[in-house]
């Protein structure tokens, strides 16, 4: 009788292993399961036939069944995901894309590269302590000339110069009117820490003037700031602005509003200090005008020179736009062609 | 200023070379360029002494001269008539490279051969007066055989200086030579100024009065008698090549001269055409007129000051003489003027004359009356070394005012206060004197030492202590000034609130696509014509100009649009058919009240063309007003802006149906629409144009950049869709207003999802869809209790504007 029982599952095994790679997709495996292994399938009816086997036998042919139908259902399962892959993977391969055909374009807006340069400027000096302000692009003879130290007869004020509203009142020819102002507002407070970008106006058109331009203006005053200072600042500045390397060279010039003075250059950009067409080989830019703020200024806005000092500068936005990006013609920038604006 | 190296080399010892003496000038405040040579010229150049000449057998007009080269002897052929027997000239041996690049062979000339050539002035590169008259004659002692650029200063170094304008006492060798002098530690020479005086007492022939002493400080004067007119010699004629002066004749070359060397400009009349032999120094009368040395007549008024004889004005002050008196062949007798005027007055005459030269550049800056009698004294001394002539006796000298010595007090402390570093006291002495100033007395303080320092008189720009430090600092060069970086207390940086509510529209409208731009705060009001702006919209009145370049740029512009649709247009022109752009800037309005205009920021947007922009699925779609309406929404929304109206009104520069003004919080802030068609043709669009213009304030002002935390809900939300039917007289917002009203607190959000026209939609009607979101903050919501919110909002809709809702 055990032979018998033996037979019988090794029948069932060989049955089903047919079966299992006979079935070619997820619904022939799973009709199989149910012929097999289903509330009606074989192994429920030989389970059935266990009550007719004498009762020493039930147990062995209890465990083989239960070996088969646990080996059978594994073997469905594997055989279940091979197939599931099988399929997937056709379908996929229906699913395929051309990856090189372009995506969909969007829209992207750029700043003006002066915005770019300008921002850039105001970050650096922001992140210093810097207060940024701002003026009127119209201004009062008074604050663009008179209290700069530049009098009536002043040849800066030639009319070739500034475009006049009245006698009185101009567009502003630099930034530094706003020396002033931020320190009338600030008066007697300390210290005055600004730097003020903006528009200013010459009477100028050419490929390296434009009628308007930008500024940066920057002013410290405090007690104890010393042109010692405003080298550290203005090397900070320029080593951030333009990269680790970058060496400043401070020569003696002259503004009407600050005493001493100085003319900053910056070791060239494009060369290094080696002497380029852009450096007109001398190694060196010039970047920026310097100085300490004249004890005259400090009076007519309100600090005492016996008590405080301060340094100044200031610097043309477009000047540093354009070695930045290599552009030869300033009034590109105001051209406004959006095939170079969209460069930036 | 030109600086002949060789030449400032009179004046103080050098031993820099010329590049290395530039760059100490440049980093002590005196901007000097690149060196250029003037006259450059090779080695195979020697003088010659002419032994004889002879008739060239084959031209009549060659003659073949015999020169002794020092070592031998060479005949060659000359065409030029100027050269006897005895001169010594230039001759180029063959091999010699001529400036121009001609190489000098043996050549042949009219069956003669020719070892070489006898040289003009023009031939070696350098434009000598009188160089028509042919070969060029040496007036030095030479040998023959001696090379020429030994004798004579070619290949010169000359310095090119950018003054700053302050620096008026460098406009002079002395100047600059003082500069040398203080930087390299050495002494400067002065040129000789003895002179020699003979025959008449010059107050015999001459006075002079000086009317107007507010415009005239000093006014000296010397006569001279029989001196010669003729070419100068050769070494000044290099010298005022190389500094860019044309020689004329040796009177004038040494006004030049001496200009150049002292930075004193001077002028010399013929004395005998002086009416009465008198200068009066005064202000023009109106009306009176000058023909000046450049043969143009001048009106005269009395802001001009002249100089003058007893009959009429014989020369603009500091400016130009008078043809009337000018120096001619047949002078006998001249009087030299060396003045001292008002710079304020000399640089107004030279502007309104347009007449700038290199004296009234020099008067402008300031001219030393200190130095008056010495510069008399050298230039009539010179005169008479090469022009010959007597120096008559006596000077006269006017100097009504003089001028009062100045001094300085200079603390050691502030030196250390101003430079962030100490300068030893004995340093300090030594820049000081090192340029000519006179360090008088010290005192010592408590915690200090001060000096008293005498400015001498041409260093008119030093009046105060920091003056005093900056002459310290530049001698000592700024690259000893420490690099420190500021103490004090810590201060904020942070942008103001303005600016970051800039910064985050300029952000929005990157992120919708947007390009910045930024033109000119100046345009031409003809634009208002163009873009027919009614003849009292406030917009035309601009703040004006009073000097523009042009008149595109001659009024402050009173809206941003202008320029943009001029901008529009040039890119259109370079085929750029998408433009989405905006500008954020300043506008400008007289004011009543103040002496400055107002100035208002302005944001303006332009937009033409297709978006999004298209692919290979979907063609792009042309731009519709909806699209700058939803930028603008997006904006807003951005800036946490609420109740935002969009009201339709028939604006200038708009489609008179398809404009509005748009309220932020029942103020309006701006307009946006269409661009009106006629302006579109006019302006040859080819495609439709859309605009906004708003003012920033009432954006700053309603913005919110902080928002107030909503909990989020904790019950779901239920969505429903409503499509109702309506008039296409209806407007979408009324609709919107009605179901918000009617929808209460529990429709949380109303979105006009469609706007449908056609089939089964009669045709003066549209079908508009709602998706409504409802929300109860506490339970949710059951299909009941909306369908009664529906139902109320569709009776609303029903009552106010005959809408039917529209069945599924």
């Amino acid at each position: 009788m055990q032979e018998n029982i033996h037979e019988k599952i090794e029948e069932l095994r060989s049955q089903f292993q047919q079966s299992i790679n006979g079935a070619l997709d997820l619904e022939a495996l799973e009709k199989l399961r149910i012929k097999f292994l289903g509330k009606k399938g074989e192994v429920t009816a030989l389970m059935r036939t266990v009550g007719r086997l004498p009762a020493e036998e039930r147990p062995l042919f209890g465990k083989l069944l239960n070996e088969f139908k646990n080996a059978a259902e594994e073997m469905l399962e594997s055989r279940k995901k091979q197939l599931k892959e099988k399929d997937a993977s056709l379908r996929w391969e229906k699913e395929r894309l051309d990856m090189t055909l372009p995506g969909k374009p969007f829209q992207l807006g750029r700043k003006h590269p002066l915005t770019l340069i300008s921002e850039e400027i105001e970050e650096i000096f922001s992140c210093m302590g810097f207060q940024i302000v701002e003026g009127p692009e119209v201004e009062l003879d008074y604050y663009n000339f008179e209290a700069l130290n530049m009098p009536k007869e002043h040849p800066a004020r030639d009319m070739q110069d500034s475009f006049y509203i009245n006698s009185e009142v101009l567009l502003r020819t630099h930034t530094s009117p706003m020396q002033i102002r931020a320190m009338e507002a600030m008066a007697p407070r300390l210290p005055v820490r600004i730097i003020c970008p903006g528009k200013v106006f010459r009477r100028d058109d050419d490929m390296t003037h434009s009628p308007m331009f930008h500024q940066v203006e920057g002013l410290v005053v405090d007690k104890g700031i010393t042109m010692a200072d405003l080298k550290g600042i203005l090397l900070l500045f320029t080593r951030e602005m333009f990269g680790e390397g970058r060496e400043l060279r401070f020569r003696p010039s002259f503004f009407p509003f600050t005493e001493p003075s100085a003319e900053v250059d910056i070791s060239c950009i494009i060369c290094g200090g080696s002497g380029c067409r852009t450096c007109g080989g001398t190694g060196w830019l010039e970047i920026l005008g310097s100085g300490m703020v004249h004890p005259r200024v400090l009076e007519v806005s309100g600090y005492n020179p016996e008590e405080v000092t301060g340094f100044a500068f200031g610097m043309g936005i477009e000047r540093i736009a354009m070695l930045k990006y290599g552009i030869e013609d300033i009034r590109l920038f105001y051209q406004n062609d959006l095939r170079m604006l969209q460069q930036y | 200023m030109k600086v002949p190296y060789n030449w400032l080399r009179d004046y103080v010892e050098i031993e820099l070379l010329p590049e290395e003496l530039a760059e100490r000038l440049t980093m002590a405040g005196l901007e000097t360029g690149a060196v250029n040579v003037f006259a450059p010229l090779g080695e195979k150049f020697v003088a010659g002494r002419i032994e004889s000449l002879r008739q060239h057998p084959y031209a009549s007009n060659l003659q073949l001269v015999k020169v002794d080269i020092g070592n031998e002897f060479l005949e060659v052929v000359c065409g030029a008539k100027n050269i006897k027997k005895g001169d010594m000239v230039p001759v180029a041996l063959t091999g010699a490279v001529l400036p121009g690049g001609a190489v000098i062979r043996e050549a042949e000339i009219k069956g003669i051969v020719s070892p070489g050539m006898l040289c003009s002035g023009e031939e070696l590169g350098v434009e000598i007066a009188e160089d028509e008259a042919g070969i060029m004659l040496l007036d030095i002692k030479c040998s023959p055989g001696d090379r020429i650029i030994d004798l004579l200063p070619f290949n010169e170094p000359v310095l090119e200086i950018d003054l700053t304008p302050n620096r008026g006492d460098c406009l002079g060798m002395l100047g600059i030579a003082r500069e040398v002098a203080a930087i390299t530690g050495k002494k400067i020479v002065l040129p000789p100024n003895e002179v020699q005086e003979e025959g008449k007492e010059i107050d015999e022939l001459a006075a002079v009065e000086i009317k107007d002493p507010d415009l005239c400080f000093r006014y000296t004067a010397r006569i001279m008698e029989g001196f010669s007119i003729k070419p100068s010699p050769l070494k000044m004629q290099f010298r005022l090549l190389a500094a860019g002066i044309r020689s004329i004749n040796n009177l004038v070359d040494v006004t030049n001269y001496v200009m150049w060397e002292t930075g004193f400009p001077m002028h010399a009349f013929d004395y005998d055409k002086l009416a009465g032999g008198k200068i009066i120094v005064r202000r023009a009368k109106q009306g009176e007129e000058l023909v000046t040395l450049d043969g143009v007549k001048r009106i005269l008024d009395p802001n001009v000051l002249v100089i003058a004889d007893t009959r009429e004005p014989v020369g603009l002050a500091g400016v130009m003489g008078g043809e009337n008196t000018e120096i001619t062949a047949e002078t006998n007798r001249l009087l030299l003027e060396v003045a001292s005027f008002k710079p304020v007055n000399i640089r107004m005459t030279a502007r309104k004359m347009n007449l700038p030269s290199e004296a009234s550049q020099r008067y402008e800056k300031g001219v030393d009356p200190e130095g008056a009698i010495f510069v008399q004294n050298r230039a009539v001394r010179l005169i008479n070394e090469i022009a010959g002539g007597k120096i008559l006796r006596g000077i006269i000298d006017k100097y009504p005012y003089p001028m009062q010595k100045r001094e300085i007090t200079l603390r050691k402390s502030k030196v250390q206060e101003i430079l962030g570093y100490s300068l030893p006291e004995d340093r300090i002495k030594e820049i000081l004197t090192g340029l000519s100033l006179v360090v008088k007395k010290k005192d010592i303080l408590e915690h200090d030492v001060s000096f008293h320092v005498e400015i001498p008189s041409f260093r008119n720009d030093l009046h105060i202590e920091v003056d005093l430090i900056e002459e310290l600092a530049r001698i000592n060069g700024y690259d000893k000034i420490p690099i420190t970086l500021p103490a004090g207390v810590l201060t904020s940086g942070r942008r103001s609130f303005e600016q970051r509510v800039i910064s985050k529209i300029k952000e929005t409208l990157l992120s919708c696509g947007l390009q910045e731009v930024i033109t000119f705060s100046f345009i031409n009001p003809k634009l208002f014509d163009l873009l027919q702006l009614p003849s009292d919209d406030i917009r035309r009145n601009t703040v004006k100009l009073q000097n523009p370049l042009t008149e595109d740029q001659s009024v402050l512009r009173t809206t941003l649009i202008p320029e943009l649709l001029k901008l529009l247009q040039y890119n259109f022109n370079h085929q750029t058919q998408n433009q989405f752009i905006f500008e954020i800037g300043k506008v400008f309005f007289p004011s009543e009240k103040n002496k400055l205009p107002l100035e208002k920021k302005f944001l303006a947007l332009v937009l033409s063309g297709k978006k999004p922009l298209g692919d290979w699925q979907n063609p792009p779609k042309p731009l519709s007003f909806y699209e700058i309406k939803g930028i603008l929404e997006t904006l807003m929304q951005s800036l946490g802006i609420k109740e935002t109206r969009w009201e339709e009104a028939s604006l200038p520069l708009l489609h008179p149906a398809r404009g509005c003004k748009i309220l932020v919080q029942g103020k309006e802030i701006g307009f946006a629409g269409c661009l009106h068609p006629f302006l579109q043709e006019k302006l040859d669009f080819k495609q439709e144009v859309f605009l906004a213009e708003l003012m920033l304030e009432p954006l700053l002002e309603a913005c919110t950049l902080i928002p107030k935390f909503r909990s989020l809900p904790r019950f779901p939300s239920v969505l429903r869709d409503a499509a109702f039917i309506v008039s296409r007289k209806v407007k979408a917002e009324d609709l919107l207003q009605t179901i918000r009203t009617h929808g209460g607190e529990l429709l949380e959000e109303v979105v006009l999802f469609d706007v449908y026209e056609g089939k089964q939609i009669p045709e003066d009607c549209l079908s508009i869809a709602f998706a409504m979101t409802f929300r109860h903050p506490d339970k949710t919501l059951t299909d009941e209790e909306i369908d009664q919110i529906l139902e109320k909002v569709a009776i609303a809709l029903q009552e106010k504007f005959n809408a039917t809702l529209r069945k599924s």
